[in-house]
């Protein structure tokens, strides 16, 4: 009997409710750019995820619950998953591939999601990700980040390194007028390169940001500007 | 006992499992399984599967249809020897996923394995084996015999 197996974690207890629940909340997330949702209970109770491992093999931070719980609800058997940095080991694959029948995209190939933490983070992962085409820009990948820091930008001015937050002003479909938010742990240059795709639209990658169970969502129709 | 030892008698078992008539299954399963705790990895889910056949001298294969299918997988911890069963059944009866799922976790359990095989495995098998049986003759005695008159035309 395979060791992967029989040490897996659980998913959720009540599966039909709770990806219910986490879709409505990333769609929430999603039409509302930048708003910060909270995952209910029932979207994460009974789950035991996978620990993360760090570059030498040591046990890490667990995986989050919003990240966890997004990743059951959204994946499924034709899914072609990428997993960086801490998530990306075999425990993890095993996990997601027995709840929810997704794959490891093979090298070179498109992943129609990756999964980070902003602290693994590279240039090289962000310029990987699936734009898809102007025939086809549903194609485009989703990319989950799971961030240190992810705050309405007025809370919290006494934040111990505010220099390491960075606070996005935001406008497009689903913002009245102008929305902020202060997100923490992912380079400037990697909001550089995803302004930089903003004239392709409708070609571009949704951005997902995580942490603990809250979420919020930044789709690729948003604009984005960096408030100095 | 070699891996493949080991997984062909899974194979059987889950053979027997399968086939089994429900209300004997049940019973047994019930019995065996009382006292024990199931972590659920998989409650009872009913799904389809999609049945292909082979067709033609060439052997191509071909869809047949979709037929609905319960698939269940629990995990058994005994002393320390964790174990994972799982049960997938044709039709949508849940109950019938949990119970092979639960029998197949226990028989892996080295301390318990012997005494499923002769408590619930063997008596079961018998049970297909004489409903077989019964089905074998029933058909044998309407048996028609086909005589070709063609190689004796043509010797």
């Amino acid at each position: 009997m395979s060791a992967l197996l029989t040490d897996l974690g659980t998913a959720m207890a009540n599966p039909v409710a709770g990806t219910q629940a986490c879709f409505r909340a990333a769609l929430e997330a999603m039409s509302r750019p930048g708003r910060i949702v909270a995952l209910p209970p029932v979207a994460t109770a009974g789950m035991r995820v996978p620990a993360a491992r760090s570059r030498d093999g040591a046990a890490d931070v667990p995986m989050g619950e919003a990240t966890a719980a997004l990743l059951l609800t959204l994946l499924d058997a034709e899914c072609a998953v990428r997993l960086h940095g801490a998530f990306d080991h075999d425990a993890m694959l095993a996990w997601l591939r027995f709840h929810t029948g997704a794959r490891a995209a093979l090298p070179g190939e498109p992943a129609a999601f990756t999964v980070v933490r902003a602290a693994d983070a590279r240039a090289a992962q962000w310029e990987a990700l699936d734009l898809g085409s102007d025939e086809a820009p549903q194609r485009g990948g989703t990319l989950v980040v799971e961030v240190p820091r992810l705050a309405a930008t007025t809370d919290e001015p006494w934040l111990p390194n505010p220099a390491a937050l960075m606070r996005l002003r935001l406008r497009g479909p689903g913002i009245e007028s102008e929305h902020t938010i202060s997100v923490g742990g992912l380079p400037e240059a990697f909001w550089r390169h995803r302004i930089a795709q903003q004239p392709r639209f409708p070609q571009g990658f949704e951005l997902l940001l995580t942490r603990g169970r809250w979420l919020a969502g930044i789709p690729r129709s948003t604009h984005i500007a960096l408030e100095t | 006992m070699t891996d493949i030892d080991a997984k062909e008698q899974r194979r059987a078992w889950f053979s027997t499992l399968a086939q089994a008539p429900c209300g004997p299954l049940l019973v047994l399963a019930q019995r065996a399984t009382e006292g024990l705790r199931f972590e659920p990895m998989r409650e009872p889910e009913a799904g389809l599967v999609m049945l292909r056949a082979r067709i033609d001298g060439s052997g191509n294969r071909f869809n047949v249809g979709e037929a609905t299918l319960v698939r269940c997988v629990v995990r058994l911890r005994i002393e320390n020897v964790a174990t994972v069963g799982v049960g997938y059944c044709l039709g949508r009866d849940a109950e019938r996923a949990r119970c092979v799922a639960e029998l197949d976790a226990l028989l892996q359990q080295p301390s318990r394995h012997a005494e499923l095989l002769r408590g619930v495995i063997e008596p079961l098998r018998r049970q297909i084996d004489a409903a077989r049986a019964v089905a074998q003759r029933r058909t044998a005695a309407s048996r028609v015999v086909f005589q070709t008159l063609q190689g004796e035309a043509t010797r």
